[in-house]
């Protein structure tokens, strides 16, 4: 087996982008993040409104960029790698949500905001 | 015959062990991304306490968080494109997609650090208030791992120019590939959360 060889079926053993790939996951982060800031700049939403807009495009981008660059699939190969991935998120936001949760209620509570 | 499996077997361990170097990697990723979960947790149950200092609304600068994002954006292109050529074993190619991807991060940086200056000289340093050491620790975090990244980055470049790209080389340009794209993804969540965010009246 040549080096050469070698590189061949890395190239098949790892699932990576070619460029079309990589330019429409650019040109969609490109579209997504100018969204969130026209949002922001233009003042067309309430404060709530602005937060959720802002948080389903940030989710978007985070999906099309770790299917596109990061290459997480739903491909057999890929399973642990896309289960971690989501397990990890999963388990981030646990952490922000309850934080914000738990801080909340003791603002609440102890009245001190 | 019975070399010749020894040898095929020998190379599919070494590849094994090169794919698990890999997914070891994604994992401290993962670790990492608790981390960031952890920092943005703490900066959005204090982002309203400026303890009468300045507020975020009144320092941050949208313009330079969008040129900042452009840049990190834009790298993280470039150095798809570098993983394209390194997996055709293109060296110099590989070698030129990086220096670009570096040039970009390293333009990243340097407005991340005016911007710093600028907060701190304008009287928004950490010590201010619950906000900015909130901020600055979020944001830096970010910072410094771009900052290795780009150490990371200009160690691979040095290695692919003596070495050339080979089977050893690639897993450890895969990781890079991860961490980079990675980054990315963290600087969506700064950008939306943090800076777009506050900026909403």
């Amino acid at each position: 087996m040549t080096e050469n060889q070698a590189v061949i079926s890395h190239e098949k053993h790892y699932q990576h982008g070619n460029v079309v790939s990589y330019i429409v996951g650019f040109v969609l982060s490109v579209i997504l993040t100018v969204i969130a800031f026209y949002i922001v700049i233009s003042h067309s939403l309430s404060l709530m409104a602005t937060g959720i807009a802002l948080g389903i495009l940030a989710t978007l981008q985070i999906i099309v960029q770790s299917s596109l660059f990061l290459h997480v699939s739903l491909m057999p190969s890929k399973r642990v790698d896309l289960i971690s991935f989501l397990f990890s998120v999963f388990v981030a936001l646990v952490i922000v949500f309850g934080t914000l949760f738990v801080m909340h209620n003791v603002g609440h509570f102890m009245m001190s905001r | 015959m019975t070399e010749n499996i020894m040898t095929v077997n020998s190379v599919s361990e070494e590849h094994e062990h090169q794919n698990h170097s890999v997914f070891g990697f994604w994992i401290y990723l993962m670790s990492d991304c608790i981390i960031f979960g952890c920092l943005f947790a703490s900066y959005a149950v204090l982002r309203f306490q400026f303890a009468g200092g300045p507020t975020a609304k009144e320092m941050f600068e949208l313009p330079g968080v969008a040129m900042e994002t452009a840049l990190l954006l834009v790298s993280s292109l470039t150095f798809g494109f570098a993983m394209i050529e390194a997996y055709k074993g293109k060296k110099t190619g590989t070698v030129f997609w990086m220096i670009v991807s570096a040039i970009l991060g390293a333009g990243f940086l340097f407005l991340e650090i005016k911007e710093f200056i600028y907060l701190i000289a304008h009287g928004a340093s950490p010590d201010v208030s619950a906000f900015w050491s909130t901020f600055f620790t979020l944001v830096s975090t970010h910072g410094l791992h771009v900052t290795l990244g780009i150490i990371w980055m200009i160690v691979l470049i040095v290695q692919i120019l003596l070495k050339g790209i080979n089977s050893k080389m690639l897993p450890r340009l895969a990781c890079l590939s991860l961490f980079w794209h990675f980054l990315d993804i963290i600087w969506i969540c700064v950008f939306s959360f943090v800076y777009l965010l506050s900026m909403v009246p």
